[in-house]
């Protein structure tokens, strides 16, 4: 071979060894995006759970909030209002009822419950400084009466009524009064005047008097009318609060007064009763297709159904489900019935990974149990079963997280349901996949935050049933 | 009745030699042929096993001596596909009679294995299996403790009967443990499939001495690859070749003026 | 030869059973075949329940309007239409796109972790994968919906708040550990030896997992990319929360779609009567969703089992 050659070849060699090396590098790469989309997912859930915290503390305050709209010049303008009252709360002894729009956090105007919610997660101390307009427009304004102006024909608004103890009444309004403008904003109507002072008040940088302008018998006056009362509102910060809250409430319409009890005691109630119907029923198979079955075509056709089954899509089983258990045999749409679908769904898992463990029990032991004469059963009972169970054990568990974030399959067993009470195994019943997905497909603000605090719930759980089953496999697991 | 007379059935073959005057037989096999599915392992196998002595079963690797000792208490009928045909009788019944439960015959034939296989639970319990599931009652203690004298481990073992695991012992431990095991049931014949194979030459000796000792009480029929052993501990010995009974007699004359020129070389060391 | 022997009837064991044992355990034996044979039974339910409910939907439908119709409108009240190709193909664009997704993705990864990872990379690689399949699919349609859309829209300002293309993502996503452990299983089983032969002949690590490991593992991969694409039709949380649910034709990437899964929880969350014939375009669905994956499965079961054969 001539010296050309061999540097031909070298330089080949140098060219091969490279792309082995890149193609390497490109395999690991794909670790690395699967570590990526993994920690975005979990950060990405962590911050929109966050609020939950500033959200409880609200409601506990009495400040249940909601984002509504102003249409105004064909613009949507947002602004906060308080939907519940909460009597004896601190928002209701500061004065603060239902309907009332929250204009200011301290310095700050706010247009969407987040704000309020992010405003009192950033707060320095325990007291947070609001500025809010009452939403009872009365209370300012006394009765409005749109009128129309006999010279000119334009539409005005007159106060026709006005209580001494109004604000209006205190800052000098009186009956009669024509008012043109708040601020620089026109006044065409009795509710609209009222949304020109919120919008007017939220242009403010902080809360104080909003000028009013009345013709009072053909003079113009300006009037500084205090409209947006302030006060501060005591807030208990806590997250152990803001958790325990979440984990012991029931649904709500408000995110953060809903909570996931129904929901945890549903879906536990459902993994339980799914394990006591699937480990009886997926041992009793395994052991039978392990320990008794001949090789004949009935044995064949019974794997190959359980492998089959066992990537049937759920929705499949829900179905199935529906039909034969809450119609036909009329159990409806049920905890029980949920649970006994469900077995059908993972009994296939629990199956093959229960013959996995079986398989690990060398012969030699059953052997030597025949050999003292034991039957079958006894040396099943006696000690294939109990050395196989800390591996069967952790198939079912692993089997039964898969169950506790099965949605698709209980959608159709009625578990899409809006609960106010703990399920029983005879109620209607909802669990926390669900409740996810109820929440996820909420518009209003607030409800993917907590949708977010639920997915990690879940993902506790779930981490505390896969922890249970390494434990078991660590702490029971035979070399043979 | 003193006597019977054994007729032989059509469907058997009764060799034509190789029978040796014996003591009284406890476990006869006549014409004897098994399959695994089509592969026939044994043929025509006609031997005759004498109560209190010790019976070995030689021969090279693969030539069906385990087969055969797992045929005397139906072991084999756990493995799928095996075809059998013959007679085994057990005193002069047929252990493979329809009316014969294979449990009923594992009961009164133990059987020690190849391999230590002690149960991972406590030397107690390893012993007491055997007697809570054939409806032991009374005192289990004492018989597990008489069980385990008897194999000669319960000196070394008393101390730690429920806390030990059978996994915790040593190899020879293991395989006395479980020679205890099979005598705790009061079996009349065990049957040993190389029960020293695994285990070193010091833990060997002892399961030897054990042997003997059982002798006086039980029917000891011992499969060996182990030539030396074979000639230390046996009154009697068979030679299989290729599925087939060679020669069988008094071990003495086995090895020292064998018939048969294959039981010879295979003595000698020509091959095996 | 015949001989004599003595015999003491004495000491004749009983070797027959004691009464009750036998039929104990032919009693236990039955009990545990009953627990194999559920698979059997419910196997049957299941056909017999699709073709008795699709019977009623057949009836009034025909399965020409039903396979090759594209207007599906079951609810409309004055022109209801039930043509699923929407349906059908909707779910074929969202298995499409995740299948992109993960099996190069899924396939990379197990190369990697079966050929280049050391023991200690495999023992923190594996459990990542191994967590990404245990998060249940409503956390992945939130991720979708609210993660990956807005990400996709600083791309694609056209698209909407549903979409079929996030949806398919991050369904992709889902399936990465399943096509990468499946993969792995065979890649594994390919016989030392053939890479022995490999190397021997002077080959490089890709030269010889391109020309000799992937060429004899790939039925089984094949069979692990059936056995994925089969899990991405018949999936349902992702598609229902993120790929919206309106069925759309002709299908738009950027816009919301439904899939056949879909279809089956938006009539169980929506407000029709037990009884309504809109129940019966569900059994339609499921026998189609059924028959399909049932295809798929038996399919991947075959190919691994042949798999299996050849290296064992």
């Amino acid at each position: 071979m001539s010296a050309q050659t061999l540097h031909i070849e070298r330089r080949q060699l140098v060219w091969r060894k490279t792309k082995s090396t890149f193609f390497g590098s490109i395999t690991f790469s794909t670790i690395l995006i699967s570590l990526a989309l993994l920690v975005a997912l979990i950060v990405y859930i962590l911050i929109n759970a966050r609020p939950l915290m500033a959200m409880r503390a609200a409601s506990r305050a009495g400040l249940v909030l909601s984002t509504m709209v102003i249409q105004w010049d064909a613009k949507n303008l947002p602004y906060v209002i308080i939907t519940d009252f909460i009597p004896e709360s601190a928002a209701a002894r500061a004065g603060i009822s239902e309907f009332d729009a929250i204009i200011h956090i301290g310095p700050e105007s706010v247009y969407r419950s987040a704000q309020v919610w992010e405003a009192i997660a950033r707060l320095p101390s325990d007291a947070l400084p609001i500025g809010w307009i009452s939403g009872d427009p009365s209370k300012i304004f006394g009765d409005l009466l749109p009128q129309m102006d006999p010279q000119t024909g334009a539409l005005r608004v007159v106060i026709d009524y006005l209580p001494e103890e109004s604000l209006g009444f205190q800052a000098g309004l009186r009956p009669g009064d024509i008012v043109t403008h708040i601020e620089d904003i026109p006044v065409t109507g009795a509710r609209q005047a009222w949304e020109a002072l919120i919008v007017a008040a939220q242009r403010r940088a902080q809360p104080g008097p909003l000028t009013v302008q009345i013709e009072r018998d053909g003079e113009l006056f300006t009037i500084a009318l205090p409209a947006e009362q302030t006060a501060q509102i005591p807030i208990q910060r806590s997250w152990w609060r803001a958790i325990w809250d979440f984990l012991t409430s029931y649904d709500s319409n408000s995110p953060e007064k809903a909570g996931l009890a129904s929901a945890i005691v549903g879906s536990l109630y459902l993994v339980g009763l799914t394990a006591l119907f699937t480990l009886p029923l997926g041992v009793g198979a395994a052991i039978y297709l392990e320990e008794y079955a001949r090789r004949n075509w009935l044995t064949e056709l019974i794997q190959l159904l359980i492998a089959n089954l066992a990537g049937v899509p759920s929705v499949i089983y829900g179905i199935i489900g529906l039909e034969i258990l809450a119609r036909a045999l009329k159990m409806d749409r049920v905890l029980i019935t949920g649970s006994l679908t469900m077995t059908l769904l993972i009994l296939p898992m629990v199956i093959i990974a229960a013959r996995e463990a079986l398989r690990t029990i060398p012969d030699s032991i059953r052997h030597a149990a025949y050999a003292v004469g034991a039957t079958r059963w006894q040396v099943v009972r006696s000690h294939v079963l109990p050395y196989a169970l800390p591996g069967i054990l952790t198939g079912l568990i692993i089997s039964l997280s898969r169950a506790m974030g099965e949605a698709a399959l209980l959608i159709l067993l009625g578990a899409f349901q809006y609960l106010t009470f703990l399920p029983t195994l005879g109620s209607y019943f909802t669990v926390v996949p669900i409740q996810i997905f109820t929440w996820i497909g909420e518009a209003k603000d607030g409800f993917a935050n907590i949708a977010a605090a639920a997915i990690i719930v879940l993902l506790t759980i779930l981490l505390a049933m896969n922890a249970l089953a390494i434990f078991l496999r660590m702490k029971f697991q035979r070399r043979w | 009745m003193e006597t019977t007379v054994i007729q032989a059935r059509p469907a058997v073959r009764l060799p034509q030699d190789n029978f040796a005057p014996l003591g009284e037989p406890i476990l006869q096999t006549r014409g004897l042929s098994l399959w695994y599915g089509k592969q026939q392992a044994l043929d025509n196998i006609t031997i005759d096993i004498p109560k209190n002595k010790i019976t070995a079963i030689i021969g090279p690797s693969g030539c069906g001596k385990s087969t055969l000792i797992r045929c005397f208490n139906r072991m084999n009928d756990l493995i799928p596909g095996v075809r059998l045909s013959g007679e085994i009788l057990y005193h002069g019944k047929n252990i493979y009679d329809p009316d014969v439960d294979p449990v009923a015959v594992r009961r009164r034939i133990g059987m020690v294995f190849q391999k230590p296989n002690p149960f991972p639970k406590s030397i107690y319990e390893n012993v007491a299996f055997g007697l809570r599931i054939n409806g032991f009652t009374g005192n289990l203690d004492e018989l597990v403790e008489r069980a385990l004298r008897r194999a000669a481990l319960w000196d070394e073992v008393k101390d730690y009967l429920h806390k030990k695991s059978g996994y915790d012992l040593s190899g020879g431990q293991q395989q006395r443990l479980c020679i205890a095991r099979t005598l705790a049931i009061e079996p009349e014949v065990i049957l040993m499939d190389e029960p020293c194979s695994a285990l070193d030459p010091i833990a060997t000796a002892k399961i030897e001495d054990l042997m003997l000792e059982l002798k006086k009480d039980y029917t000891v029929v011992i499969v060996t690859h182990n030539m030396q052993q074979a000639a230390r501990v046996s009154d009697f010995t068979a030679f299989l070749y290729l599925g087939r009974l060679i020669e069988y007699g008094p071990t003495k004359k086995i090895f020292e003026n064998p018939d048969k020129k294959e039981t010879e070389d295979y003595i000698t060391g020509k091959f095996g | 030869m015949i001989r004599t022997m003595k015999k003491s009837t004495a000491s004749q064991p009983a070797l027959h059973a004691p009464p009750g044992r036998y039929l104990k355990e032919r009693l236990i034996q039955g009990v545990l075949f009953a627990c194999a044979f559920l698979a059997v039974v419910v196997t049957a339910i299941t056909i017999w329940i699709f073709l008795s409910g699709s019977g009623i939907f057949f009836a009034k439908v025909s399965l020409w309007e039903f396979l090759g119709g594209t207007r599906w409108a079951p609810t409309d009240i004055s022109t209801p239409s039930y043509g699923a190709l929407p349906l059908i193909m909707g779910t074929l664009i969202i298995t499409g796109i995740a299948l992109l997704v993960a099996l190069p993705i899924g396939l990379l990864s197990a190369i990697y972790l079966s050929e280049f990872a050391s023991e200690r990379v495999r023992k923190i690689a594996k459990p990542i994968l191994e967590i990404l399949a245990g998060i249940p699919t409503v956390v992945y349609g939130y991720f979708a919906l609210l993660f990956v859309t807005p990400l996709l829209r600083s791309v694609l300002p056209d698209i909407q708040f549903w979409n079929a293309l996030s949806a398919g993502i991050v369904l992709g996503i889902a399936i990465i550990p399943l096509v990468s452990s499946l993969s792995e299983d065979v890649i594994y089983a390919v016989p030392r030896s053939l890479r022995e032969g490999a190397y021997a002949l002077g080959a490089t690590q890709y030269e010889t997992i391109r020309h000799v490991v992937l060429p004899a593992a790939l039925s089984g991969i094949a069979a692990a990319f059936i056995l994925a694409m089969s899990r991405a039709i018949g999936e349902t949380m992702i598609v229902a929360i993120a790929a919206g649910r309106v069925p759309t034709w002709p299908p738009d990437l950027l816009k919301p779609l439904e899939t056949l899964t879909v279809h089956i929880v938006n009539v169980a969350t929506g407000d029709a009567e037990a009884g309504a014939f809109i129940w019966a375009t569900i059994f339609a669905i499921g026998a189609l969703l059924f028959a399909i994956t049932l295809l798929l499965n038996i399919l991947s079961y075959w190919i691994v089992r042949r798999f299996r054969e050849q290296y064992e």
